[in-house]
């Protein structure tokens, strides 16, 4: 139970005898600070190319467009001594040329934009196989809402899974970030289901989910967990920039990660 | 410096000496005749000298004079004075009643302070609050509250609607002791922070200390606030009954045996639930949003020579979104205390004390549940002198031990929840400490206050204790088996404190004081919910410790109508402790990777301006502070603004008695925002927008100020008085930011947008009280 629906539920029964609680937008007097580079990349078990785009932050009222950045030197490195040299789109988007991501493997993500370099390690870990992903009704604040479940089993152990899903419905991708792990749940069938943070949060009959299940490391998921909670622009923790794996003072991310991906289709009951 | 401290020690012996005069001893305890009670802080003076005492907070007193023929002039608040002859030829016990003043006068009894001036004594940054000025305050929805009317005095800021905590001079809110009778209440909220657990009913008064704690307190950095429940009248038996909007409640009170042992008990509980439950929505008719609290006490006057008291408190919240998610907390404080009185001389109290806070969250998934529970428990001794050493000092000594058996968390999952039963490990540690303290009145100007607490902290297993490295990795483990001790520490904290008279009117005062903090909140959010992480020192979190010297300047008018004051404090802070971004702090069993630690400073000027008689009492507060950390982790290890700063925080509370029918009251506040971070850029990963902060606190959320007016009728009736109370609270309805978040405009994908919510705009409220 998070706090907002605590307090929602509190502004719930103060309502009953004639309170309630308010939102309003307001104009925030800002300091844009001076573009800072996000890198981002990623590297999966699925076959390649795999993607690293490097672009700017851009003022908090600004448009939603972020300029990319060409003209780096990326490189992504396996264990093995092979060093993938990605090659350059020029819109801030570069991609590698022959490498294979495999379970287990360590990466080392190299970035060179002019006199700055920036660096990261992500180590892919085994993948826990997703069966299926169904579609169930949950309780939800006294209504029933459907959800998609992501139908796993957790590893025994010993050591801990860490998922991260990404879900897009109708083509759409739910910006709520869904994160898990197997520390209270080895062994276990999964029951985490992807409740959007919304207050419709509901499927309906017809709509089509497809979930992305990614195992990743433990750096990975706590990126995960501090984004949707210090940088998604809720209230949850203090405001704050996740810790990332990147070093050189950039934002974003190095993921190295196994991706699977099933559907479902919300049928009527 | 040997030869010095030799020099002081013998001054300091010679001043307790006695000259070939014989002496004797008046000692004894002063009640209120109507009720019962022990007169707290009542004062003994004996006329034409300059000898003086006031009754310590179980009505005791000691006075030890040359032989000869007295004057005695006993007064407390709110009683008749009366006047004593006695012929001190040999020790004399006295047992004064003392009897109500005029009911006109009782009603002016203001605040902080009271009618006792705060020129006497050395002791700085102390405030006392009677539970009948917060009666007479306006009451939020109806429900009087000593936690909340504590936010209304100089270098104390609320931490906002919907938060019981309270910033002690650029203190965090973890960082004040508040007791209940001697007990700890870790958690001083009802409904989330809406209100505060303190009956109004069952309690007598509160003392908060915000600078110099005397030696018998510890443990906490900020503040102490001392609140006392009512001891019930002995003489005769009474009912009060009241209804509001949000609470309910009633409480009974009288002689066990008349004269010599009375009970009081007090419950209270809320009526929203019914409000629920009435709804016609069916998406809330089911929730719940509960909370009860239970007050009792008993007392036994056992001969002259001894008393027993005999406290309890128990309350609960309870909320549920039905099948979806609960949340339950609550305290449990027993305690019991032993007054005896050795001699005339001597008096000694013993507490025994435990005190129990505790939280469950209830999960629901596909219709089968898991709780986690968690508990914190203290088993408490003190052990308290008071000896009345000579007509100028009263020493203070005494010892206390603490036991902490801290519950972090334990998961218990019905098979389908997809979790597996888990049990955090539980935490162990012994807090000892030593203590004295003595009141030396020097000469007639210069009264000086000097002692130490001694306090050991003894970090106990059984369980598993880790290294940590910089950047939050275990590097080693070690286990511990039961009762082994992890770390030790040892720490002296001095007291001091210098009060000098430079005329009738007015005093100048100093204080330095250490406190050390073995118990720690850890928290990642201003905001504050019941479940926040409780921790122990350990071997990696270390003792919290701070310094603060404070001065200030005290005067009166010469009819005491109006007074004044002007305080100034610097305290600094070690081993404050913050949690890294993002971590999980409530899902994760070893805890000390997600920390970091660092100092803290805090200073400011706190100035209060009075009112204390006639129909118009009242008060101005104002204080100018500022409360910095530094963390090398957080903002380039720059000083960065705490969550508990207000640049400026100023309240103005008046109390109206025209006559003895009304009464009406205001107040109004007014703080700087919180800080907080408004984002200095925004980006994009994984096809979302995120927002980037450059520093940590920088901006402020807006200022937040408020109006709340309040009005009672009291009527009298020859079998019961009866009181009918109503206001409005945030009067002119001003929209105060509870926080801040920040989204995709709904309108316009292409944007983002800030969005403040508030809690409370104008909340009017009714309240009837009737009182056999």
């Amino acid at each position: 139970m998070n706090k907002k629906s605590l307090i929602s539920l509190l502004c719930i029964g103060l309502s009953c005898i004639g309170l309630s609680a308010c939102t309003k937008v307001i104009d925030l007097n800002v300091h844009n600070s001076a573009p800072v580079y996000v890198i981002e990349g990623n590297v999966t078990d699925q076959p390649g190319p795999y993607q690293v785009k490097i672009s700017n932050t851009v003022g908090f009222y600004a448009g939603n467009q972020y300029p990319g950045v060409p003209g780096a030197a990326v490189t992504i490195a396996d264990g093995a001594g092979h060093t993938d040299h990605l090659t350059d789109h020029g819109d801030g988007i570069y991609s590698t040329v022959a490498l294979q991501g495999v379970s287990g493997q360590t990466y080392t993500l190299q970035v060179v934009i002019g006199k700055d370099t920036f660096a990261a390690v992500s180590s892919m870990p085994a993948r826990v196989n997703l069966d299926s992903v169904v579609i169930q009704p949950v309780l939800n604040g006294g209504k029933t809402v459907l959800v998609a479940v992501p139908e796993f089993v957790n590893p025994q152990g010993p050591g801990v899974a860490y998922y991260f899903f990404d879900q897009t419905i109708d083509g759409y991708l739910d910006q709520s970030l869904y994160y898990w792990t197997s520390q209270f749940s080895a062994g276990l069938e999964n029951n985490f289901n992807l409740e959007r943070a919304s207050n419709d949060s509901t499927l309906h009959v017809g709509d089509t989910v497809q979930v992305e299940m990614q195992c990743l490391d433990q750096p990975m998921y706590n990126y995960w967990s501090g984004v949707d909670q210090s940088a998604s622009g809720s209230a949850q923790a203090n405001p704050g920039n996740p810790t990332t794996n990147l070093t050189g003072g950039a934002l974003g991310y190095f993921s190295a990660h196994t991706s699977q991906v099933k559907g479902a289709r919300v049928a009527q009951r | 410096m040997p030869r010095t401290l030799i020099l002081i020690l013998t001054i300091l012996l010679l001043s307790f000496g006695t000259n070939a005069q014989t002496k004797y001893t008046i000692s004894g305890t002063i009640r209120a005749g109507r009720t019962g009670e022990s007169a707290i802080r009542a004062t003994v003076l004996v006329s034409g000298q300059h000898y003086g005492i006031t009754t310590n907070e179980y009505g005791f007193f000691s006075l030890t004079m040359p032989a000869g023929h007295y004057t005695l002039v006993i007064s407390a608040v709110s009683m008749q004075p009366q006047t004593m002859d006695v012929d001190l030829t040999k020790d004399i016990r006295l047992e004064v009643s003392l009897e109500a003043a005029a009911a006109q006068l009782q009603s002016v009894v203001v605040s902080a302070g009271t009618n006792e001036s705060k020129l006497a004594g050395t002791a700085m940054g102390v405030d006392r609050l009677s539970a009948s000025t917060v009666r007479d305050l306006p009451a939020f929805l109806g429900a009087p509250d000593v936690l909340k009317t504590i936010q209304l005095l100089p270098g104390v800021a609320s931490a906002g609607d919907g938060n019981t905590g309270f910033y002690v001079r650029g203190g965090a809110p973890d960082q004040n002791l508040i007791l209940l009778d001697g007990a700890t209440v870790y958690n001083p909220s009802h409904l989330l922070g809406f209100i505060s657990t303190f009956n109004p009913d069952a309690v007598r008064d509160v003392t908060l200390y915000k600078g110099d704690m005397p030696p018998a307190y510890g443990g906490r950095l900020s503040s102490v606030a001392d609140i006392r429940m009512s001891e019930g009248n002995n003489q005769t038996y009474h009912v009060n009954a009241n209804v509001g909007v949000i609470t309910s409640g009633i409480e009974a009170e009288g002689p066990i045996g008349k004269g010599e042992s009375s009970f009081l008990v007090a419950a209270r509980t809320t009526r929203i639930n019914a409000g629920l439950a009435a709804s016609h929505d069916s998406t809330i008719d089911k929730d719940k949003i509960g909370f009860y609290d239970l007050n009792a006490k008993l007392n036994f006057r056992m001969g002259s020579a001894d008393h027993l008291y005999l406290s309890g408190y128990l309350g609960q919240d309870n909320l549920l979104i039905y099948q979806e998610a609960g949340l339950a907390w609550g305290n449990g404080i027993a305690s019991l205390r032993w007054n005896h009185v050795f001699g005339h001389r001597l008096f000694a109290n013993t507490t025994l004390s435990l005190s129990n806070y505790n939280w469950k969250i209830t999960g629901y998934t596909n219709g089968s549940t898991w709780v986690v529970r968690s508990t914190l428990d203290d088993w408490a001794f003190k052990q308290q002198w008071e000896w009345y050493a000579a007509p100028h000092h009263t020493v203070r000594f005494g010892a206390e031990s603490i036991y902490h058996d801290l519950h972090p968390a334990k998961l218990d999952a019905q098979p389908g929840t997809g979790l597996n039963d888990t049990s955090f490990q539980s935490r162990y540690g012994w807090e000892n400490a030593l203590f004295a303290g003595d009141d030396w009145t020097v000469s007639d100007r210069l009264t000086l206050t000097y002692g130490a607490r001694l306090t050991n902290y003894t970090v106990l297993g059984p369980g598993n204790f880790y290294d940590v490295n910089a950047v939050g990795m275990v590097t080693k483990t070690i286990g511990y088996t039961s009762g082994r001790s992890v770390a030790n520490y040892f720490h002296p904290e001095p007291r001091v404190g210098l009060a000098y008279v430079l005329d009738s009117r007015s005093t100048v005062k100093a204080s330095y004081a250490r406190m050390v903090q073995n118990v720690h909140q850890l928290t990642n959010s201003a905001e504050s919910l019941p479940t926040q992480r409780w921790d122990l020192t350990n071997n990696n979190i270390q003792p919290e410790i701070s310094d603060q010297v404070s001065l200030g300047y005290y005067r009166e008018t010469a009819d005491r109508m109006y007074s004044w004051s002007v305080e100034g404090f610097y305290k600094k802070m070690q081993h404050q402790i913050d949690v890294r971004t993002g971590a999980e702090i409530e899902t994760t069993d070893i805890v000390d990777k997600e920390l970091m630690y660092g100092q803290g400073r805090a200073y400011g000027v706190e100035g209060q301006l009075k009112k204390n008689k006639g129909k118009l009492t009242g008060w101005i507060s104002y204080t100018l502070s500022r409360s910095q950390l530094q963390i090398d982790s957080i903002n380039n290890g720059q000083w960065y603004t705490a969550p508990q700063d207000r640049t400026h925080n100023a309240a103005i509370v008046a109390i109206y008695h025209p006559n003895d029918k009304w009464s009406l009251s205001a107040s109004w506040v007014y703080y700087t925002g919180s800080p907080i971070s408004y984002p200095n850029g925004k980006y994009n990963v994984d096809g979302r927008n995120v927002f980037y902060f450059a520093s940590r606190n920088g901006d402020r959320l807006p200022s937040y100020h408020r109006l709340d007016l309040g009005a009672t009728r009291h009527y009298t009736h020859k079998k019961y008085k009866a009181d009918l109370s109503f206001g409005a609270y945030n009067a002119y309805d001003r929209y105060n930011a509870y926080y801040i978040t920040y989204r995709q405009n709904p309108d316009n994908p292409d944007q983002t947008q800030a969005v403040q919510t508030t809690l409370f705009g104008i909340i009017p409220y009714i309240a009837y009280t009737i009182k056999f």
